[in-house]
Order: C-alpha cells, then sequence, then structure tokens
C-alpha cells in the first residue's frame, strides 16, 4: 500500500533535520491558517492558482526562487560552520552523511529552484512587454511550468520531511548514484525532482522561444530587440537543446536504479563515463543558461542607469549568440581528468577558453556604454559594477581550470568550488537581483527600498571575497571538495575566514528580506506613479505598474532600438490612441495548476514505490490534458470600453503625475 | 623557447606569490612540485596566471575610472547619449582577447601533449610499475613486479619514473598527490594510467577527490619518496610483515572501511590487478567483445 514508506523515514532520531521539519510545518501551517484567517483562499485561486498572466507567473516563479535563496543559503552556512569546526582532532557537529546531503541539496537547489526559476521569473515579467506583445505564445502551458516546477521544488522540500534527500552531489555521478552504493530514496528524490523541473524548463524553453519569435510587435525587427530578449531568446534555444539530454540521463540512470539495467554500471556493457559525458552536455550549456539572461538585464540596466544608448549593441547580440553556440563544445573540460588523450584535452581546452573572447567583449561594452554617460548609482549599476570585477577575476581563473595542465591539479578541489562560485554568484545572481530591483516597480507598481538594498548589496559584494577567496588558497593547498573533516591543521584558518564571509553574506541576505518588508510599508512613498520610475529606454517603461492585464491597449509599432526613448524623445510617448478596440486574452485555468499539483504525487509515488499512486496521478495529468484540450472557449473579450475606462484612470494619473 | 618563457613568468611571479606562499608555510602544496609533471603545471598555473593580469588590471581600472568620472553629479565629464560605436574600440576589445587566446592556445596544446598522463617519462632509469585499486574507502597499491602492494602507504624511490595503472573496485575515485602533480580517475571495469617522478625524498598527501561516500574524508594516503636504498629497505620490511593476498582475500579487504596506519601485503597472487577490472566484465556478458578479453590481462609496463 505504502511501498518503501514506513514510519521510519521521518527523521524523528535526527534533532537538526527534526526541529527544520517542524519548523517547516510551522511556517507551512501558518500561511495555511493566515490565508483562512484573512478569507483569502478565493482571491489566491482566482487571482494566483489558475492565472494564466505572465506577469502573476513571473512573481510566483521569484518567490519559489527567494524561498530557496533562503533554504540553500542555511545548506552553505552550515556547510561553512561545519568546515570552520573539523580541523585535525575535531569532528565537527554533522555526520558525514548529513554533510553530503547539504552539499548535494545545496548545489541542486541552487542551480534549479533558484537560479533557473528567478531567470524564468524575470523573463515572464519583462519579455512580453519588451517586445510589446499581451502575453507569451501559449499561456496555458506557462502555467503548467511554473506548477510543475513549484512541485519539483516541493518534492525537495518533503525531502527533508520524509525520507531524505541524494548524498551523490548535484551533479550525482554514477556509479555512486546506483542502486549498489545509494540504496536509500534520496537519489531519486533527486531524479524526479530534476526530471520534473526539467520538463518544465523545457516547456518554458519552447514557449518563449515562439513568443520571441512571433509576438514581436510590428517593427520590431530582431536587430531592434531589446538585449535582455535576444539573451532571453538563446537562453530558451539552449533550454530546448541542452534539456533534453538531462532528461534522458536521468531516464537512464532511472531505468538502473528502477529494473537494474546497466547503462552506467561497469558490467553487462555499462559505461559510468557515458553518464559523465551526458550529463555535462546538458551541464555546460546550463553554466550559460544561467548567466545569459544576466547578462541580458546588466545590457538593459547599465545603459538606463547610464542614460545612453547602450555601446555595441551588435557586438553584445553576436558575442551572445557566439556563446550559445560554443556552449555546446566545450563539455569535456568537465573531466580532463579521465583518461582521454591529450589532442582531445587540447581541443576542449581550446575550445573552452575561445568562449572567454566574446565574454570579454560583453565586459568592454559594458563599460564603454558608462564611458560618456551620466551614471546614476541605483542599486542595478552597483550590482552591476560589483558584477564587472568579481566575474573578471572568475572568467580569470575560468581560463586557468580550461586549460588540463592546471586542471588536473585543480579538479575536485576547491579551487574549483571557488570559481564556479565566482562565476555564478556574480554572473548569475548578481544580475537577477539587478533585474529584480530594477523591475520590482514595473510587477508592484512600486520601488525597493533602497537604504537596506545597498546594505545587502555590501553584504553580498564583501561577504563573496571573505567567503570565496580563501577557497582558492585552500585548492592551491591541495584541499579537496565535499571534505566533513580534514587532517592538515594549515586549511583551518582560511575555513574560518571563509565562514566569516558566509556570515557577512547572511547579513545581505537578511538585508534583503528587510528591504522588501520596509517596501511594503512604505509602498505610498515608494509609488511608481508614470510606470517609468528609472527614464527606461525599452516598452515595457511605457505601461502603467504594474501593466493592466492586456498589457498595451493598442500595440505599439517600433521604429528603432531604444523604442520607449524614442518615443519620449519625439513627444509620443504618452499620446492617447484615437480609439480602443476589444481584446482577446486567455481565460485563467486550474488545468496547470492541476497538473503540478499531480505530478508532486507521480514523483512522490514513485520515490517511494507507492505504484497505484504514482499510476493514478499519471492517468490524472493525462485526463486533465485531454480535458483542457477538448475546451473550445478558452478566452474571453475585454470590451473596448473596459479598455477605455482603465486607460483613463491611467491617463489620469499621469496628469496628476506631470507626464502626459 | 616555451620553457623559457614560463619559467621567466614563474620568476616573475614568484615574487608575488612569495607573500602568499609565506603566509600559507608549505602547504601550498600544488605550488610546491617535487618532480617534472608538477613542476610544468606549475609553470603553466604561473604564466597564464600572468598572462590573465593583462585583461584583469585593465578592466578594473577602467571599471573605477569610468564609473567615477562619469558619475551623474560630475557635470565637466562629456555627455554623449547617443555615442554607442567606435571600430577602433571594436578592434580593440575583440582583438585584445583573441591575441591572448592564440597564446594561451599554443601554450595548452604544447603542455597538454607534455603533460599527457599516459606518456612515459623520459629518465636513464628503469621505470617502477605500481598497479592502484580504489577501493571504499582505501587505496590498494600494488607492486606487480615485486609481488607485493600497501594500504594506503605509497612508496618509491626518487628520481624513478613511475608508471601507475589504476582501476576501482567500487564507484569512481580520483587519485592525486598534489606536490607530484596530475588527478587521474580510478573507474571500476577500466584502467586509467598516469605516469609520475619525483627529484626529492618526502612523505607527500595524497587522496581520493571524487567523492565516495561516508568515508571520503578519510580517504587519504601517504606518498613516500624514498632513496634507492631505503626503497629495497621498504620492500624487505613488507615482504617480512605482509599477509598474502589473492582475490579472496581481497574481496574481504575491499569491503567499505576506514584504515588509520597501513596494511602490507605479501606474497600478491599475480594478474589481481586483471582479475579485479574483471569483476566487472564475466566471460559470458554478452556485452563484451572478444578484443575487451585481451585488453583485460595484465601486460607489460609500457603499452
Amino acid at each position: 500500500m505504502f511501498g518503501k514508506l514506513t514510519i521510519h523515514a521521518i527523521p524523528y532520531d535526527n534533532a537538526i533535520i527534526f526541529s527544520a521539519d517542524i519548523l517547516m510545518a510551522v511556517v507551512g501551517l501558518s500561511v495555511i491558517a493566515g490565508i483562512t484567517y484573512f478569507g483569502q483562499w478565493k482571491y489566491l485561486y482566482k487571482e494566483w492558482l489558475t492565472s494564466v498572466d505572465h506577469k502573476k507567473i513571473g512573481v510566483m516563479y521569484i518567490i519559489i526562487a527567494f524561498v530557496f535563496l533562503l533554504r540553500g543559503f542555511v545548506d552553505a552556512l552550515m556547510m561553512r560552520a561545519q568546515q570552520a569546526f573539523a580541523g585535525p582532532g575535531m569532528s565537527g557537529y554533522l555526520p558525514a552523511g548529513h554533510f553530503a546531503e547539504l552539499f548535494t541539496g545545496h548545489g541542486t537547489m541552487m542551480i534549479f529552484f533558484v537560479g533557473m526559476p528567478f531567470l524564468i521569473g524575470l523573463m515572464n515579467i519583462a519579455v512580453p512587454t519588451q517586445i510589446g506583445a499581451r502575453d507569451v505564445a501559449f499561456p496555458y502551458v506557462n502555467s503548467i511550468s511554473l506548477w510543475l516546477t513549484a512541485s519539483a521544488g516541493l518534492l525537495v522540500m518533503a525531502s527533508l520531511a520524509i525520507g531524505q534527500f541524494s548524498e551523490a552531489g548535484w551533479t550525482g555521478y554514477a556509479p555512486y548514484s546506483e542502486l549498489s552504493a545509494s540504496p536509500s530514496v534520496g537519489v531519486d528524490y533527486w531524479i524526479w525532482a530534476l526530471q520534473i523541473s526539467g520538463i518544465g524548463t523545457t516547456l518554458t524553453g519552447i514557449n518563449f522561444f515562439v513568443t520571441i519569435i512571433k509576438e514581436r510587435a510590428p517593427g520590431m525587427t530582431f536587430m531592434r530587440m531589446p538585449i535582455f530578449t535576444w539573451t532571453t531568446l538563446c537562453t530558451n534555444i539552449l533550454m530546448v537543446l541542452a534539456f533534453p539530454a538531462l532528461t534522458v540521463v536521468l531516464a537512464l540512470l532511472t531505468l538502473d536504479r528502477y529494473v537494474g539495467t546497466h547503462f552506467f554500471t561497469s558490467g553487462g556493457g555499462g559505461n559510468q563515463m557515458m553518464y559523465v559525458n551526458m550529463f555535462w552536455v546538458w551541464g555546460h550549456p546550463e553554466v550559460y543558461i544561467l548567466v545569459l539572461p544576466a547578462f541580458g538585464v546588466f545590457s538593459e540596466v547599465v545603459a538606463t542607469y547610464s542614460n545612453k544608448r547602450v555601446f555595441g549593441y551588435k557586438s553584445l547580440v553576436g558575442a551572445t549568440i557566439v556563446i550559445a553556440l560554443l556552449s555546446f563544445t566545450v563539455w569535456v573540460h568537465h573531466f580532463f581528468t579521465m583518461g582521454q588523450d591529450a589532442t582531445r584535452n587540447s581541443i576542449f581546452a581550446i575550445a573552452t577558453m575561445v568562449i572567454g573572447v566574446p565574454t570579454g567583449v560583453k565586459i568592454y561594452n559594458w563599460l564603454f556604454t558608462m564611458f560618456r554617460g551620466r551614471i546614476s548609482f541605483n542599486l542595478p549599476i552597483l550590482w552591476t559594477l560589483s558584477f564587472i570585477i568579481t566575474f573578471t577575476i572568475g572568467g580569470m581563473t575560468g581560463v586557468m581550470l580550461a586549460i588540463p595542465g592546471i586542471d588536473f591539479k585543480m579538479h575536485n578541489s576547491l579551487f574549483l568550488v571557488a570559481h564556479f562560485h565566482n562565476v555564478l554568484i556574480p554572473g548569475m545572481l548578481f544580475g537577477l537581483f539587478a533585474g529584480y530591483h530594477y523591475w520590482f516597480p514595473k510587477a508592484f507598481g512600486f520601488r525597493l527600498d533602497e537604504k537596506w538594498g545597498r546594505r545587502s548589496f555590501w553584504g553580498w559584494t564583501i561577504g563573496f571575497y571573505l567567503a570565496f577567496m580563501p577557497l582558492y588558497v585552500l585548492g592551491l593547498m591541495g584541499m579537496p571538495r565535499r571534505m566533513v573533516t580534514y587532517d592538515d591543521p594549515a586549511w583551518q584558518p582560511f575555513l574560518i575566514v571563509a565562514a566569516i564571509g558566509a556570515l557577512v553574506v547572511l547579513f545581505g541576505v537578511v538585508s534583503m528580506v528587510i528591504q522588501l518588508i520596509v517596501s511594503v510599508l512604505n509602498r505610498e512613498q515608494l509609488r511608481d506613479v508614470t510606470g517609468d520610475p528609472w527614464n527606461g529606454r525599452t516598452l515595457e517603461w511605457s505601461l502603467s505598474s504594474p501593466p493592466p492585464e492586456y498589457n498595451f491597449a493598442v500595440i505599439p509599432r517600433v521604429e528603432g532600438r531604444d523604442a520607449f526613448t524614442a518615443m519620449k524623445e519625439a513627444g509620443q510617448a504618452y499620446k492617447r490612441p484615437a480609439q480602443y478596440n476589444d481584446i482577446h486574452m486567455p481565460k485563467n485555468t486550474v488545468a496547470g495548476f492541476l497538473i503540478g499539483a499531480l505530478s508532486f504525487f507521480l514523483g512522490f509515488g514513485l520515490i517511494w514505490h507507492i505504484w497505484w499512486m504514482g499510476i493514478a496521478s499519471a492517468l490524472g495529468m493525462l485526463a486533465t490534458v485531454i480535458i483542457r484540450g477538448c475546451q473550445d472557449d478558452v478566452g474571453f473579450i475585454i470590451p473596448a470600453a473596459e479598455v477605455e475606462r482603465v486607460e483613463n484612470e491611467r491617463y489620469r494619473k499621469l496628469q496628476e503625475a506631470g507626464v502626459a | 623557447m616555451l620553457g623559457k618563457i614560463f619559467r621567466f613568468s614563474s620568476g616573475v611571479s614568484a615574487a608575488a606569490l612569495l607573500l602568499l606562499i609565506s603566509g600559507c608555510g608549505t602547504s601550498l602544496s600544488t605550488m610546491m612540485p617535487v618532480g617534472p609533471v608538477g613542476q610544468t603545471e606549475r609553470d603553466i598555473t604561473l604564466f597564464t596566471l600572468v598572462l590573465m593580469m593583462f585583461v584583469l588590471i585593465p578592466i578594473v581600472a577602467l571599471t573605477f575610472g569610468i564609473a567615477w568620472r562619469y558619475r551623474k553629479s560630475n557635470t565637466d565629464s562629456r555627455y554623449s547619449p547617443d555615442w554607442d560605436h567606435s571600430w577602433l574600440i571594436e578592434v580593440f576589445v575583440w582583438g585584445g582577447p583573441v591575441v591572448i587566446l592564440i597564446i594561451l592556445s599554443v601554450m595548452t596544446w604544447i603542455s597538454t601533449h607534455n603533460l599527457d598522463p599516459y606518456k612515459a617519462i623520459q629518465s636513464d632509469a628503469k621505470p617502477i610499475t605500481i598497479e592502484a585499486v580504489a577501493t571504499d574507502w582505501k587505496w590498494l597499491f600494488i607492486y606487480p613486479d615485486q609481488h607485493v602492494a600497501a594500504v594506503n602507504e605509497f612508496a618509491f624511490p626518487k628520481d624513478v619514473p613511475l608508471n601507475i595503472r589504476l582501476t576501482s573496485n567500487s564507484v569512481m575515485n580520483a587519485f592525486m598527490i598534489q606536490r607530484m602533480g596530475t588527478q587521474i580517475f580510478a573507474m571500476s571495469g577500466m584502467k586509467t594510467q598516469l605516469h609520475l617522478m619525483s627529484h626529492k625524498t618526502g612523505d607527500f598527501a595524497g587522496g581520493n577527490y571524487q567523492y565516495n561516500g561516508h568515508g571520503f574524508a578519510k580517504n587519504r594516503f601517504v606518498a613516500r619518496a624514498m632513496t634507492e636504498q631505503n626503497y629495497k629497505q621498504w620492500l624487505a620490511k613488507v615482504r617480512s610483515q605482509g599477509k598474502p593476498l589473492d582475490m579472496s582475500t581481497f574481496k574481504q579487504f575491499a569491503q567499505p572501511s576506514v584504515v588509520k596506519d597501513p596494511i602490507y601485503f605479501a606474497p600478491v597472487s599475480s594478474g589481481l590487478f586483471a582479475d579485479v577490472i574483471g569483476q566487472f566484465h564475466p566471460a559470458k556478458s554478452p556485452g563484451m567483445k572478444p578484443d575487451m578479453k585481451a585488453e583485460l590481462k595484465p601486460t607489460a609496463a609500457h603499452e
């Protein structure tokens, strides 16, 4: 009846995990109680859970990202605390298995449930409005993608309370992730969480690819698209091409674990090297899936806050495309030490270093965008400046690791750990934070508090250097990654500094939470009445904040790059249209939410071998898809009069603000 | 010529790194090589580091300089809101990285071929073959020509090339002695190869670098580079103290465990390394081609 699931799956004997479970239960129950007390279930259902509006879906994606950022960060703090107190003759406070769950969970969550939802959230909020569209191409699919991601995240959360999470590292290298070495359900949680969220991501990739190709406003040619839209386009192409490789490698590992095939075990013709190859065929493009959107954000931000056109638009676009293409040619650099011949290693090494060229070009283009500009040092540009310097260091160590002779020594060491954090934290997270601050008023109608934002910025930046520069030294000292204890006394001082760095980042994280609370409390003072708080250059700033459901009352005609700046200069920005028309919009649907919820039970059933639950959920999902597919009436009309009413209200506010 | 460049650049960077090294005592192990492989690796590390400064320093300087000069409050600075292109800058920003890339590519191609772990080290001394078997969570080092084996103690004479063959009895492991250089994976059912040499005597830290379970942190060993005479004495000690090792005793020994002190085995049944690999290739395995069986037979020191 319950497969492998017994009462012993609940870790009541582990004080740390069990108290985390209780905390999680308390938070969850109080959220439910709060919604009930304030009678908000209907609102939640009608406005959010069933919504197909890309702006709301974007907001929900970013909420997921923040929840997991907190959890992934707690994991990081725990690991740093462990290693600071695990020197010679010490054992720290964590057993080896728990430590392994922490580094696996940290990596998995930060990549799949922080980076991915955050960037997809920003894409949802910004891209349709940047290209002058009313919605994404497939709003219902967009909702499915969101709820698949949410349900996959919930599986990861559930692993904390029921059973355990994987100990095999976020890369899950076989044969360690195979049944013989990892018999518990941990790896199964990891497999199904990645599989479900990965399918959601693939759907997003298709959705945004089609959206950008088909839904652009008239006049918006490819070479007039904002850079963020460009990086989104390239990212989504990468998603569509790369994620199936992950889907397949996970499916093969699943077969090994569930039905005893030998794809990645030696014997029976299997090959563990194939796992590593296939994983990184997805994994390396994934790195660029994570950083390219952030590069797009930096391009938008640097132009807006420098009050200047972006420098070298064609170069930036070209560099983006080149990076996207090259990202598929370098995966072998993740295993130079696997024993392939020198010529093969050299070719992949050089291919890797080639990516440094377009990346370097981008950095110079951002610098020359600021050159001869008028820079206002709002938070997004601070994140950008910190990014440029910090990321250059990370790029530099990346070029070093790309050389097999150096990688032979640094592979699997803390030097490598320092490097990829040095790329992903400034290159992805700082960009996402910049985008969060930049587009927050667009999504919610008020700006974020700058003072707490600055505190957060300094916490993250200073904390980053303190936390990760010692790891480079430790790598040079030969310390491997993933060590729960160690015997070399020379390592400990550096690990203590790194732990202090993590505490400084904690200050940044807490400041970010306070910033949000303070901003909500002061929302009247921070209100964005014009819809254009930063003197923006692209079309999303021509809308009110937040934009109406239909985005554009009249689809704009685009005459050039920086379309909104051109409109403002020509005095056309806030011109009332001659007349309004009826607008056809997609209806809300519960199908996406249902499919997501059922996918959770599908995953849970498969993890615990509760076959009836898996089969029932899969049939339920299939039925939902078919029933929704048979509905003809999936849209509704917003009458022209209603559009006129909303727009008149907006013009009244604009007049009050003295803009129009 | 390339070697000269490496040495020159390492001289330059040595000064800069002195501070770092003095701060870390003798523990900056990957930067303090004892043999030819480690030395080349350190030299290319320092060479690349110096070259990268030509990227890093201008970018940091430009970032601070431009951000300060073109701040909004500085009304003396020039403001050209529509200036967005310059061929000169484009040539510079694409050209500069390309030049560095070309230098690095040449260096990479040559050094990667020189450092090929499968390539034997040139020396007058006769190489020693050592077979390393990764088990959870310890290393078994078999000396096939001497018919002895040691656990977690990797002893060898200095100035003699080591022909190391590796495999794993369980999951993927990665073998490395930081001060000698080059890490390589050890995988079940497969054989990888590594050539190392030390010019110095001494005890060097070594370990498994690929996470393999709860004993991972204790999965370390000592590499002892000795004089020829001490090495002979060590072999004699292993012979006198060691217990016999064959496939069945190996299977017991290979159960997951952490060992603190080195264990010695003698005599070791011949072909044990091939047998460990062979476990993963049942003779009737349908996926196995005939030539793979040949591959598994114990082979000569140099393949």
